[in-house]
């Protein structure tokens, strides 16, 4: 079934739900009813009524499950009476109005039949022993599978079958219960808190923590002796997120990019560390250090805690906060859950288009996109050709006269020509989105209900398409003219009169319209066993493994706006773009208590081993130009002749092409490096991670008060292998006929990368007799000079206590010992530089290598790094928080790599830095936090950061200026910064269940965050200069990279457990941010504030079927990038630049989800 | 029954906003304009020198003039819509349909606009008619520059392919004229004027019909394999006519000159007849006419001017099909015994040869064919080959140092085409030199009397290619039956090329594994590359020999330890463009 049929089903179930709900009868027909049944099932009874009324029936079939079959003999009567008739000594209730009938089930202890009392619903409410209501409780049936929880108010109900049953209720930290019920309805269950007794089975590990709710996440944070904020299972649903940076940007403090990568309290992903059940997560992302949250999928987690102060016994180089995904516990009871849904995106519709390219299909599981791999045997062409190209031109020259090496250039011109020849993008049919989801669960005692065994499975997959139609790109510039790299295609660079230091304005330089489809696949797997000995050992083991696909097609069409030249000068870009990445981890943790009491030491450890990968193959980029000069021009076209003769003659042509490129100045022994936008280029990142730890405390009695001392290691070991190649395009600017081959096709760029111009030209019958073959363009097998692989490791020590030093102060802190050591090694081996910037030997070996050493090493002593946690908790339900440590933050290995490489995902060239060194943060927070009640929060936070050695990405532009002749691009490099930089911020927070004011049935909570932040750095020298240059007023600091004023979250749940209604609005929206630093004169770039409203409802159909669905991002926003100094509201000098602008449009899934206990 | 009806009201939202967006997105396409229109039956050949056409009293062409070489505009002609490349006539012309008028004829005015030069009388008004049939009209100069025919000659052409398919057609048309008023005051020069024949490079008639083929008449075509050949033009009295295209002439022998110290003209006895490749199906015509070609000035040799003189030029007829389908195979018996061997090539054979004779080519279908050497019916040894479309090759027969008889084969070049790339570009696409007018020689070795053997010029010199792509390898310390096969061709004349090639000696040289070119074979005679010259007699006529005649050969080392003279060590030639 492909997808058209796929989605034409969809539409047909869609219309025939529509049907199921209301049936409607188009026949009227007289409304006297003449009937005999015997022993008839209800449905006919009613079917038969239906045809001689017309009255149609609207009812739920799961309501007639039990129905008694029907007695019925009436003849003539009205409607009223046949429909008593046929109900009569059964439970159902009706209401006639209109033509409709509509029939409900009367409440069950309203039937007059008394032996249909073996299941009833036994209702109650569980609070503490102070009376306080308890969410999140679990309730389960001894000995059955039925279980429910408790709501904000601590109340529950569920379906017993028989009289003598027994309830069991557990909540973490509370000591188990068991209620017999009796023929009470209604019981009410007081917990008391673990005790001495209950420490003995409080050995609890991660995968058995049960902390899905929001209540239970604020009881976790309240109890907590640190800063930390959580988002539940129960709120990543209500937001319908699918990936966890789409949860995480509810959470306070947190700010998202890209769907991608995540800052917290503005600090970017360097200062940000992921975990998984608490193992370090691996980067797969080549040029950043952020962690691929995005590839796990959210159905599959507990929950996301934010620790944004943190203790000793948590890594020491996370300054601004720890991201810890707990994926899904093992339940008490068996539970099986399926989810499926289906939708789209507005800016696609149903079977709409998106954009695309040939050959994107990733297959189901994003395997296809591997298919796109350099192929062995082009690799060892660098090897086989050690001198290049030449070597194998040579060979092709030759080949007629050897049938040895016409084979060998026979699988030459095979290689060369297996690359997709496409370089264009085109608009498909877009298959709906989808998603699936199941989870598995259950504890089986074993040995005589000694030990117990948890699994936990569970799998997730979904697929969507967005895309972004007619989205507007300006590029606007203080300069006019054109500069492409090709002197055939140059307009001096100018400024205009009108702009000087007194009057500032900017100019359109280039203006674009932009098409982007991007397709995402994404699938996980969860697979955790916990094994319990005695209640005193435990140990799990877990497994996730995520995948992620995804195909991206960027096409830009546009022109430049005031060119100084006669004719139209066109742009057209492309991007085609594919990835896979995957990340799979597993673990093996245990808790260990030696003794029976409550002051026994505990030893926990957790052993985990991680593989993250990248793969980004054939990333195609191609930014043609165009300009039809008026009247057409001539360009000098090469003939094949003799030597002595002329080699070149003059040929007509309306249109001349460029590919635009440009240079680097300033860099390296040659002073300039080419910067080749255009190309395609393959890139793949392995990471493997092994992260041990293990964690003593020791209990001790100490001011009449149980205290702890916490000690324990932590080893981390990353290795990385990344490996790059690029092949430069035909028409590149860098190729000698370049410009010819881009005539001779027309500027069609598919053309340009066809059998026409690649491979070798094999004499046809139409030359010579025994003419030799013609090498047309080969691509270049040897790698980029961005090769590298390397390993981070380190090993930190710790010691800390945790002191109730009265009843109401806890101090938590100690000191931690890390120490670094990062080496990377460049393989210089085999590498393409151009040849006019440096040499090869026999071997293949760079001979002047422009960028010195190739190894990096950074090693340090062990560190210390101190942090002390004050927690004054003012009543039960307040806390006052006080918190300083110190972090640090290492370079990445990426960082301080190195290489160089003009990176197009950043237009610049991407310089390592050897002499990095590790940043340090200071962190001072304060935090007061009021819980008035289960489920409610009430937090204001203040926090400060100072920095020294900053790790900060410098972007330098060596720049002609107005003599420029070539696009230039600039270098960016991270380098630690002299100036002390400094964060600080406030969040506040509020969480308050608002049906108290509407009501007592329905529950309505409100939440929301905000977080304030404010930072600044000081302008370098040349970034500085290179804003004044017209702008003499720029200003001197700028806020951090990516940094947001404010971002607010905000949301409105509304849950009738009654009717089975779920309903939630939710509300993001995030400051501007600066996203491009500008270094030719221009203000920075930022982001505006779009406001993100959502929308999440679900509705119980049946006992097991739930109705789900979402509308995200409802109101649509023009999503703009402006021009502007900071704090102006995205104006410069009083006008508005708008760099980019589109919507993304509206995302609706509908779906069901069973749950089959 | 109240969420019901709200999911009804979701759903109902849902199915509308599903309408799929309807999505423009311009394909993006800056191509030129090409709409190609319909050719008629009718072809202008432009022998007359026109370079503008009027059509109906339409201006079709440019009629661009650009002031000569200093003009910054020099050389940039813009295209019309009938004429897209440099909107200026060219030698062949079709007539596009859409031109002729409802009785499928029209008014054609061919012209010349120059800044400076000839021009006068090329002007020339005809009408064409398209009957059905193809039909092409030639235009002369005019009686200015010569006299004796029409200035417009209307001759039918034949589109029709050649009845065996290894064929191609070819014919002879002599619109050779006597020199006119222009030519008066101009030097004297050869007179090639009157009958003529068609025939191969050493002067020997291809068919009847095809030789002493009278002023203003048109032969016949004649059928003859296809193939690269340097086909020649003689007069009755056995000269060469030049072809179109020739380097500065000389006057009496119409042979390329050269010009030495801005004095003396130099004449090579060479005259320019282009090889070609005359494809299988192909249709040809060879034309002779009178036309300007480039002499010296006899004053001040450094300057040359145009003179008109009997050329000739050949025409295709319809546009040569691809050879998808046959090679040239050539059998050579270097294998120094007696008897007579055939090369036998799937179900067809070779002419038998004996020792350090070759055949004639025999045409093969291409693919996976096994080479049989037969010896009085029986095979000595045979190879497998796979074959492809539009090679060439010369299969040889030796005996290896064991005695075993074997077969090699070797690939002959006979395009003019050679690898110019020296740089490690990307693309060699133009990296490549053509020349119709060479003459390439490679060496082999079949001597097992030489375990490596190396051949060079004078004296133990090695060839030198004057900066062509040549490895030096494919004349040193060849084993016996070894293939050279990295460029392995030494050029020895190229049009253009170097003025200085003297005649050369060619010598062989007992080499061992560690020494070239080593002790000169006193025992193997010499030959200097005027032994390539097939039949001196063709060249007598004007005076003296050449240097070396135009071709591709093969030069190997044959013969064996013995005192029989038949199968003494020597050299043979192997020439493959007839």
């Amino acid at each position: 079934m492909n997808f058209y049929q796929i989605m034409r089903v969809m539409k047909i179930t869609m219309v025939l739900m529509t049907c199921f709900f209301v049936q409607v009868s188009a026949f009227t027909y007289a409304q006297r009813v003449t009937l005999e049944k015997r022993n008839s099932s209800i449905y006919l009874v009613l079917e038969e009524i239906r045809k001689q009324t017309g009255f149609s029936f609207l009812y739920n079939t799961a309501i007639f499950n039990n129905a008694k079959p029907v007695n019925i003999r009436v003849t003539n009567v009205s409607l009223d009476q046949a429909i008593k008739a046929c109900f009569s000594g059964q439970p159902y209730t009706y209401l006639i109005k209109d033509k409709y009938v509509s029939i409900s089930k009367l409440p069950e202890n309203k039937t007059s039949t008394p032996d249909r009392l073996q299941q009833r619903q036994v209702k109650g409410r569980v609070t503490n022993m102070s009376g306080k209501p308890l969410s999140g409780v679990s309730v389960r049936v001894k000995g059955a599978q039925a279980a429910t929880s408790t709501d904000a108010n601590g109340n529950f109900s569920i379906t017993i079958t028989a009289t003598g049953a027994s309830l069991l209720f557990t909540f973490l930290g509370m000591e188990p219960q068991e209620i017999k019920v009796g023929s009470n309805d209604s019981i009410l269950v007081k917990m008391s808190e673990a005790s001495e007794r209950l420490e003995e089975v409080a050995v609890s590990v991660q995968a058995r923590r049960r902390t899905n709710t929001e209540a239970a996440v604020l009881e976790e944070r309240k109890n907590s002796s640190i800063v930390q904020d959580a988002i539940s299972a129960q709120l990543i649903e209500r937001t319908a997120s699918i990936t966890t940076t789409q949860a995480l940007s509810r959470v306070t403090g947190v700010t998202v990019t890209d769907d991608k990568y995540v800052a917290v309290r503005g600090l970017g992903d360097r200062s940000v560390i992921g975990q998984l059940n608490g193992v370090r997560l691996a980067s797969s992302d080549p040029d950043k250090s952020s962690i691929p949250l995005d590839l796990v999928p959210a159905s599959l987690l507990d929950n996301i805690t934010v620790y944004k102060t943190v203790t000793p016994d948590k890594p020491a180089d996370a300054a601004s906060g720890i991201v810890e995904l707990k994926t899904k516990s093992v339940p008490d009871s068996m539970t099986f859950e399926l989810i499926a849904q289906t939708g789209f995106n507005s800016n696609i519709g149903v079977g709409g288009q998106y954009n695309s390219f040939w050959n994107s299909d990733m297959g189901l599981l994003g395997t296809k996109i591997n298919h796109k791999n350099l192929t062995s045997d082009f690799l060892n062409l660098s090897t086989q050709y050690p001198k290049g190209l030449g070597d194998i031109h040579n060979l092709i020259a030759n080949s007629g006269y050897s049938p040895a090496a016409r084979t060998e250039v026979q699988r030459i011109n095979g290689i060369m020509q297996s690359f997709d020849p496409v370089m264009t993008t085109k608009h498909r049919r877009a298959p709906l989105n989808q998603l699936y989801s199941a989870t598995f669960g259950n504890s089986y005692k074993l040995f005589d209900d000694k030990h117990t065994l948890g699994v936990i499975l569970g799998g997730n997959y979904y697929r969507r398409t967005t895309d972004i139609y007619n989205g507007d790109l300006t590029q606007y510039s203080i300069y006019q003219g054109v500069v492409t790299g090709n002197p055939d295609i140059y307009s001096y660079r100018h400024i205009p009169n009108y702009i000087t230091p007194n009057s500032l304005y900017m100019g359109k330089y280039q203006s674009y319209k932009e098409n982007t489809g991007v397709e995402t696949l994404n699938y996980g797997v969860l697979a955790g066993l916990t094994y319990r000995f005695n209640p005193r050992h435990e140990i799990s083991a877990q497994y996730v493994g995520s995948w992620g696909g995804e195909s991206k097609a960027t096409n830009m069409r546009g022109a430049y706006e005031y060119t100084g030249l006669t004719g139209d000068v066109y742009s057209t870009i492309y991007s085609l773009k594919q990835t896979l990445r995957d990340l799979q981890t597993f673990n093996f943790q245990g808790e260990h208590k030696f003794l029976k009491s409550s002051y026994s030491p505990r030893l926990s450890y957790n052993l985990s081993m991680s593989k993250s990968s990248q793969n980004d193959p054939d990333f195609r980029y191609v930014s043609l130009i165009d300009y039809v000069p008026v009247g057409g021009t001539y360009y000098l076209k090469p003939i094949v002749g003799t030597t002595g003769g002329a080699n070149s003659e003059w040929a007509y042509t309306e249109h001349l092409y460029a590919l635009s490129s440009g240079y680097v100045n300033g860099f390296g022994t040659y002073g300039t490096i080419q910067a080749e936008p255009n190309g395609r280029r393959w890139r793949n990142l392995n990471e493997d991670s092994y992260n041990h730890k293990a964690d003593l405390s020791i209990p001790f009695p100490f001011l009449g008060q149980k205290q702890e001392l916490k000690t324990g290691v932590n080893y981390l070991f990353r290795e990385r292998h990344f490996t790059e190649n690029i092949l430069f395009l035909p028409g590149s600017n860098f190729n000698d006929l370049g410009r010819i081959t881009l005539l001779d096709v027309e500027g069609n760029l598919n053309r340009m990368v066809s059998n026409e111009v690649i491979g070798i030209k094999v004499p046809s019958g139409g030359n010579g007799e025994g003419e030799i073959p013609v090498g047309g363009f080969l691509y270049n097998s040897k790698k980029s000079p961005n090769n590298y692989k390397g390993f981070y490791e380190t090993r930190a020590a710790y010691a800390m206590l945790d002191l109730q030093l009265s009843k109401n102060i806890r101090l938590t802190g100690g000191v931690r010992v890390e120490k670094t050591n990062i080496q990377t090694r460049v393989d210089t081996k085999d590498v393409y530089v151009d040849p006019k910037l440096a040499s090869v030997d026999e071997e293949g070996n760079i001979l002047v290598t422009p960028f010195g050493d190739a190894n990096s090493v950074y090693k340090t002593k062990y560190v210390p790094y101190y942090s002390a946690n004050l927690t004054y908790k003012y009543r039960k339900d307040m806390n006052f928080r006080l918190a300083y440590n110190s972090t640090l933050a290492r370079p990445e290995l990426r960082e301080i790599t190195n290489v160089f490489e003009f990176d197009p995902y950043q237009m610049g060239l991407i310089v390592g830095n050897r002499d990095l060194i590790n940043q340090k943060t200071q962190n001072l927070d304060f935090r007061w936090e009021w819980f008035p009640a289960a489920g409610e929060v009430f937090a204001i936070s203040a926090f400060g950061k100072q920095i020294d050695n900053q790790l900060v990405k410098v972007f330098s532009l060596k720049t002609e200026g107005l003599a420029a002749t070539y696009p230039e691009f600039p270098i960016i490099q991270f380098q630690n910064d002299k100036n002390t930089g400094r964060v600080w911020g406030l969040e506040f927070e509020a969480v308050k269940d608002l049906s108290k004011f509407w009501g007592q049935k329905d529950v309505l909570f409100f939440g929301s965050n905000l977080l304030i932040a404010q930072s600044e750095i000081k302008k370098s020298e040349e970034r500085l200069a290179a804003n004044r240059f017209i702008d003499r007023h720029a200003p001197l600091n700028s806020p951090l990279f990516e940094q947001a004023p404010y971002s607010i979250n905000a949301w409105l749940n509304y849950n009738n457990k009654k009717t089975g209604t779920d309903l939630t609005t939710t509300f993001n929206m995030v400051g501007e941010r600066l996203i491009q630093i500008n270094l030719t004169g221009e203000p920075d770039l930022y982001t505006q504030p779009t406001p993100t409203l959502d929308f999440v409802f679900s509705q119980k159909i049946v006992s097991r079927l739930t109705f789900k669905g979402y509308a995200k991002n409802i109101l649509n926003p023009a999503i703009k990038t402006v021009y502007a100094n900071p704090n102006t509201g995205g104006k410069w000098y009083g006008n508005e630049y708008i760099n980019r602008s589109y919507k993304r449009g509206s995302e609706v899934m509908l779906g069901f989800t069973y749950n089959l206990f | 029954m109240k969420s019901s009806k709200k999911i009804f009201v979701l759903l109902l939202l849902g199915l509308f906003v599903s309408c799929s967006k309807d999505k423009f997105v311009e394909e993006v396409d800056n191509r030129y304009n090409t709409g190609a229109s319909k050719s008629s039956n009718v072809r202008i050949v432009n022998l007359g020198g026109s370079n503008q056409v009027i059509v109906n009293g339409d201006s079709i062409t440019n009629f661009v003039i650009r002031k000569g070489e200093t003009d910054p505009m020099a050389g940039k002609y813009p295209p019309t819509k009938y004429f897209p490349v440099d909107g200026r006539l060219g030698t062949l012309w079709n007539v596009p349909q859409d031109l002729l008028n409802k009785q499928n004829s029209a008014d054609i005015e061919v012209t010349y606009v120059a800044y400076q030069g000839i021009g006068i009388g090329l002007q020339k008004k005809f009408k064409i008619q398209d009957k059905g049939n193809s039909v092409d009209y030639y235009t002369l100069l005019g009686d200015y520059y010569n006299v004796g025919l029409p200035e417009v000659i209307e001759v039918p052409r034949s589109v029709e392919s050649p009845r065996n398919p290894e064929n191609c057609k070819i014919r002879i048309i002599n619109f050779a004229e006597k020199p006119g008023e222009s030519q008066v005051t101009q030097e004297a020069i050869e007179d090639l004027y009157g009958p003529v024949s068609l025939t191969w490079s050493d002067g020997t008639a291809i068919n009847n019909a095809l030789s002493h083929v009278p002023v203003g008449k048109v032969s016949d075509y004649v059928e003859i394999p296809y193939g690269t050949y340097q086909l020649k033009v003689l007069t009755e009295n056995q000269r060469q006519l030049p072809s179109t295209g020739s380097l500065t002439m000389d006057y009496m022998t119409s042979s390329i000159s050269y010009i030495e110290n801005r004095t003396a003209v130099i004449p090579t006895y060479l005259t320019y007849n282009p090889i070609a490749n005359f494809k299988p199906g192909g249709v040809y015509t060879v034309v002779v006419y009178s036309q300007p070609f480039d002499y010296p000035n006899i004053n001040d040799p450094e300057y040359t001017h145009n003179q008109v003189q009997n050329g000739f030029q050949i025409i295709a007829d319809m546009d040569p099909p691809v050879n998808n389908t046959y090679a040239r195979i050539q059998f050579v018996n270097a294998r120094a015994e007696a008897g007579a061997v055939s090369l036998k090539v799937g179900g067809k054979s070779t002419e038998a040869v004996g020792f350090g004779s070759h055949t004639a080519y025999m045409p093969a279908i291409h693919g996976k064919l096994q080479f049989q050497a037969i010896l009085n019916n029986t095979a000595l040894t045979a190879v497998n080959y796979d074959v492809k479309a539009g090679d060439n090759y010369t299969v040889w027969l030796y005996s290896t140092a064991t005695g075993k008889d074997s077969l090699v084969v070797s690939h002959n070049n006979l395009s003019g085409v050679t690898f110019g790339g020296q740089s490690g570009t990307q693309d060699a696409t133009y990296e490549r030199f053509k020349t119709n007018f060479y003459t390439d020689v490679r060496f082999f070795n079949f001597n097992i009397v030489f375990p490596y053997a190396t051949f060079t010029s004078d004296n133990g010199k090695p060839f030198s290619n004057n900066g062509w792509a040549f490895n030096e390898r494919s004349t040193e310390q060849l084993t016996p039956g070894y293939i050279p096969w990295i460029n392995p061709y030494v050029r020895l004349v190229q049009m253009g090329g170097n003025t200085k090639i003297q005649t050369q000696k060619i010598m062989a040289y007992h080499a061992t594994e560690n020494t070239t070119p080593g002790s000169w074979a006193d025992e193997v005679a010499i030959y200097t590359t005027q032994d390539l010259i097939a039949k001196p007699e063709l060249f007598a006529v004007r005076g003296a020999l050449p240097n070396a005649d135009i071709g591709s050969y093969s030069i190997a080392l044959i013969g064996k330890q013995t005192e029989d003279p038949r199968y003494k060590s020597r050299m043979m030639i192997v020439k493959h463009t007839k």
